[in-house]
């Protein structure tokens, strides 16, 4: 099974909400695609969790990587909670 | 993580929550707002969280959790690691690996016992033996304090306005440990500091400059609005100094959290809701040149310049404020400058003894100062004797005093009473009460 999982928190003012992360890594040209009204920059973490793969020794394969963010009614922003690429 | 959960790299991270900014290096630093974050993710059921190890013990405040702390994204994938597969991979790079292990922490019980033990820490704002005479200003703090009400102090320059209220927390009792923990989540989130390390057992004081804007004072921005100064000084004082020299819209923008408590901040792409009890404090000259109270024959204004100056302060802001007092500069060397006065020290054990008695008889309102109570409770089940009330009930039918003038006047007396021993407010109480209310009430109009 290529999918992963983890989780989480994004604030709205002083109210958390749980954010469940879901990533595929699928059979196509390597893409890095982020879904579910991600903010411009948590956008930039695309570049940012490649590069920190690739820094740390464990580098991810050059496919497609789906990063799903759930609810995808909430927005979210913000570099603080991205890093569970 | 979940992209090396999809290859198979790591296991086991489908219910823990990861908060952490990632460098290109794949070093972890510290965020913002762990604490309000990890509260959430407990509340939602997870058991586990990831931290950076600057925000270890941010994270560790929240009773029920299991903190993860490491310092680089190895150290993380290494703990969920599926066998050997991490080491495999970076073995070469880091050779250290089982001594790179992240260290856990059990939030909650310990670090909370840790900051309740440790001594109130002494911050900027001095002590109340320093301020010399005063003692009806001195008096009204103290009344402030005790039952939480809001105070309005109008004086020359120089009388010890911004003394006064300066020394207000230094008198306040300790936040417990439910408000400790608000007030360090907004810090935590609107803070200066990147991390926290600990419970805020002090309430916090905020004095924003009159220049300030309102988006400054009660929180803004574009997007979601982030927190102001009202929210800052959630369960604490907010000074507003130079009360006049504020831009109008910007005191007026206090009425509601003065009455509420909190401040609901709408925007295109969403609304937010702050916390934002805080306890007014206002210091305010009595007109452009300052000398219009006590030597009056020294005031240099006109008429209109004077009625101008604290008709700026509207009414409506000015009827949420249950004490407004006068303070005089000290006449007499001798009298005021041999003569220290009281210490903080002294001041806030009586306050604490008030709030341990308004604490006995709301608690079971889950109130715990006099000026939380509602209406219905105070013309209710603690209505006072109607002989004590006799004369604040005239002031009602003569229309002198709003109907909310007339809860905060019973609020007041409540307070008066606790400090005074009693066990139910009598005519004297509601009395002086009135007398704190209106002493610059009366000046404005007349």
């Amino acid at each position: 099974m290529s999918m992963g999982r983890s989780r989480g928190v994004v604030l709205v003012g002083m109210q958390g909400h749980l954010i469940d992360v879901e990533s595929d890594i699928g059979q196509s040209l390597p893409a890095f695609v982020l879904l579910g009204l991600p903010d411009a920059s948590l956008r930039e973490s695309q570049d940012r969790i490649r590069s920190a793969a690739r820094n740390s020794g464990i580098d991810l394969p050059a496919r497609r990587l789906t990063v799903n963010l759930l609810p995808a009614s909430l927005p979210k922003s913000g570099r603080g909670w991205i890093w569970r690429s | 993580m979940s992209a090396w959960a999809a290859e198979g790299m790591v296991v086991g991270t489908e219910r823990v929550v990861f908060l952490a900014e990632l460098g290109l290096d794949g070093r972890l630093r510290p965020v913002r707002g762990v604490l309000p974050a990890v509260a959430a993710a407990v509340r939602a059921g997870v058991e586990t969280v990831v931290v950076s190890r600057e925000n270890a013990h941010e994270a560790a405040l929240v009773p029920g959790v299991e903190v993860l702390t490491a310092s680089h994204a190895v150290e993380v994938a290494w703990a969920f690691s599926r066998g050997n597969r991490v080491r495999r991979e970076v073995g070469d790079r880091f050779p250290d690996l089982d001594e790179r292990m992240p260290d856990r922490h059990v939030g909650g019980a310990a670090s909370v016992e840790e900051s309740r033990d440790a001594a109130p820490v002494p911050e900027a704002g001095g002590d109340l033996a320093e301020v010399r005479g005063q003692h009806e200003a001195r008096f009204a703090l103290e009344v402030a304090a005790a039952g939480g009400h809001h105070l309005l102090l109008v004086g020359a320059p120089g009388a010890g306005k911004t003394m006064l209220a300066e020394r207000l927390p230094g008198i306040l009792p300790p936040l417990g440990d439910d408000a400790a923990m608000e007030v360090t989540a907004i810090e935590s989130v609107a803070g200066d500091a990147a991390t926290v390390g600990r419970l805020r057992r002090r309430p916090p004081f905020e004095a924003p400059h009159h220049s300030a804007s309102t988006a400054a004072v009660v929180g803004g921005g574009a997007r979601i609005a982030r927190p102001g100064a009202v929210t800052r000084a959630h369960c604490g004082v907010l000074f507003v100094d130079e009360a006049p020299e504020f831009q109008r819209r910007v005191l007026d923008s206090l009425r509601q959290p003065v009455e509420t408590g909190v401040i609901s901040l709408h925007r295109a792409a969403g609304s937010v809701t702050y916390p934002a009890r805080f306890q007014l404090i206002m210091a305010a000259n009595p007109c452009p040149c300052g000398m219009a109270l006590g030597r009056a024959g020294e005031c240099s204004c006109s008429v209109a310049q004077r009625r101008g100056y604290l008709a700026k302060l509207s009414g409506p802001l000015l009827d949420r404020i249950d004490l407004q007092v006068q303070v005089d500069r000290p006449r007499s060397a001798s009298m005021t400058l041999d003569e220290p006065g009281e210490s903080s020290a002294a001041v806030l054990d009586r306050v604490l003894a008030a709030r341990a008695v308004q604490q006995d008889r709301l608690g079971r309102w889950e109130l715990r100062m006099n000026s939380q109570a509602p209406m219905g409770l105070l013309t209710g089940a603690l209505r006072p004797a109607s002989a004590a009330t006799a004369a604040l009930d005239a002031a009602l039918d003569r229309g002198g005093l709003s109907l909310r003038g007339y809860v905060r006047v019973l609020r007041l007396a409540w307070t008066l009473t606790d400090m005074a021993g009693r066990t139910s407010p009598e005519a004297e109480d509601v009395d002086a009460a009135m007398q704190l209310r209106q002493s610059t009430e009366e000046r404005r109009t007349g």
